[in-house]
């Protein structure tokens, strides 16, 4: 009776400690997907907060932008339009004084035609800075050639560029941001690269327009965090984004410039 | 050869694998490999105690959950990083062993008996750990996950298989069924080996994770 009482207990304890291992293991798995749902919300909140703020800095680049661009403008008005301007409403002024002989009126009078066209000169630079002519009239593909052959032009840089992509069919409100990243990358590696050569290359794979931009300039660390804060690199990074597209830029000292960027 | 020596044979290779990197690695990764010649070397002695002097290998059993209990205990101490669950883990590891040693000084034929107690109380920590090293590690690169994943995976169905093969020399159940519990448990291990190796196929060719 007592062995059948001993071994009744210890069959109880075996599937007592069964089940208890069951419940505490069934316990720890739902504390783990408990915790382990709420940790994966945290993360996406983080992720989506460091996006939000990601964009929050490219929108306040563009903005400083447009305010240095308006400066500029600023500046360009008032020292090559609105000087001259100014010098030629003078001579205007003097021309009413009495008593002038023919040479002094012939003398001014030449002086204001100089200035005017200086002025007129001056208005229609700032107007091409602005907004390239070419740009609008015949498409993004003579306007890249153009600013290609201005560069070139220079004879201290040999940019040479390859298209494949027929522009024409792309929406035109895209061409002027294509264009600016183009801009911007050429100047960049002009003015910091002290670039020789650049190529620039549109392909279209499987529907995927590519642009890849190549210069044998100085280059930089671009790995390095202060280097892609540069308010260009920002200006490039936003446009490209409005473009629905992703970029790939890489660059090391000494080894030049290489920047991949693609667009729908 | 019986499937077990086979089993010896992985082991011992995945020993010797981990004691190539002994001392280029961190204190996880020594640990790890205690961890793997301990259990080596008891498995191997309290399989081969009948053979050797007659004795039967219960008590063996308990150096075994003490020595897993402890030895791994302290190896996710170096890999937790919350200040609680570091908290937790360092109080069990001195009340738990104390706890158990003092049973056995009370009674000591505790220590040739089958203890369930002793194999709950000693593993179900070991799969908290084990998970909570899981949490910590979500959505980021794990050190020792799959170390990790292989103990937690065999810590939780060895329990299972632990607590039922009492049951069955209770009930005393036909040898065919130990003989296919020893089974399960040798294909169990091998589970766990191949993730110990993979573990150590990825800290070998990878010089940047130092574990």
């Amino acid at each position: 009776m007592n062995a059948i009482n001993l071994e009744n207990s210890e069959i109880i304890q075996g599937v007592f400690f069964i089940l208890l291992a069951f419940i505490s293991m069934f316990l720890v798995l739902i504390l783990f997907f408990y915790f382990s749902r709420k940790k994966i919300v945290q993360i996406e909140v983080d992720k989506k907060n460091l996006e939000i703020d990601h964009q929050k800095e490219l929108l306040n680049s563009v903005l400083i932008t447009q305010e240095e661009e308006r400066k500029r403008i600023a500046q360009d008005l008032h020292d090559d339009i609105s000087s001259k301007l100014n010098v030629v409403s003078l001579n205007s002024h003097l021309l009413k004084t009495p008593n002038l002989n023919e040479t002094e009126q012939l003398e001014i009078t030449n002086n204001i035609i100089e200035l005017t066209q200086k002025a007129l000169e001056n208005s229609r630079r700032i107007a091409h800075d602005l907004l390239p002519p070419v740009l609008e009239k015949f498409g993004l593909h003579a306007g890249i050639e153009e600013l290609v052959e201005e560069f070139n032009s220079t004879k201290t840089v040999k940019v040479s560029y390859e298209n494949q992509i027929d522009f024409e069919s792309y929406p035109v409100e895209k061409h002027l941001h294509i264009f600016r990243i183009l801009q911007e990358l050429l100047n960049n590696s002009l003015r910091h690269g002290k670039a020789t050569e650049i190529s620039i290359q549109f392909t279209n794979f499987d529907n995927r327009k590519t642009c890849t931009y190549i210069d044998n300039g100085l280059g930089f660390d671009s790995s390095s965090e202060e280097n892609q804060k540069g308010l260009g690199m920002k200006n490039i990074e936003s446009r490209i984004n409005f473009l629905g597209g992703d970029f790939n830029f890489t660059s090391k000292p000494n080894e030049g410039v290489k920047m991949v960027f693609n667009f729908n | 050869m019986k499937p077990s020596t086979y089993l010896y044979i992985t082991s011992a290779i995945l020993c010797l694998l981990y004691l190539i990197g002994f001392f280029k690695h961190g204190k996880a990764y020594k640990i790890f490999t205690i961890y793997l010649i301990g259990v080596l070397s008891i498995d191997y002695v309290s399989s081969n105690l009948y053979s050797w002097f007659r004795i039967y290998n219960v008590f063996m059993h308990h150096f075994y959950e003490l020595f897993q209990f402890v030895i791994l205990s302290y190896f996710f101490s170096l890999l937790l990083k919350t200040r609680a669950q570091l908290f937790t883990v360092y109080i069990l590891l001195i009340v738990l062993p104390i706890f158990l040693l003092s049973r056995y000084l009370i009674n000591p034929n505790l220590f040739f008996e089958y203890n369930l107690f002793e194999t709950y109380l000693t593993t179900m920590p070991l799969i908290i750990y084990s998970s909570m090293h899981l949490y910590n590690n979500l959505g980021e690169k794990s050190e020792f996950y799959y170390g990790n994943v292989g103990l937690l995976f065999y810590l939780f169905t060895s329990t299972f298989i632990f607590l039922l093969y009492r049951l069955v020399v209770i009930f005393d159940i036909e040898d065919t069924i130990n003989d296919l519990m020893v089974n399960i448990n040798i294909t169990l291990q091998y589970i766990k080996f191949a993730f110990f190796f993979y573990q150590w196929k990825l800290i070998y060719f990878n010089k940047y994770e130092r574990n």
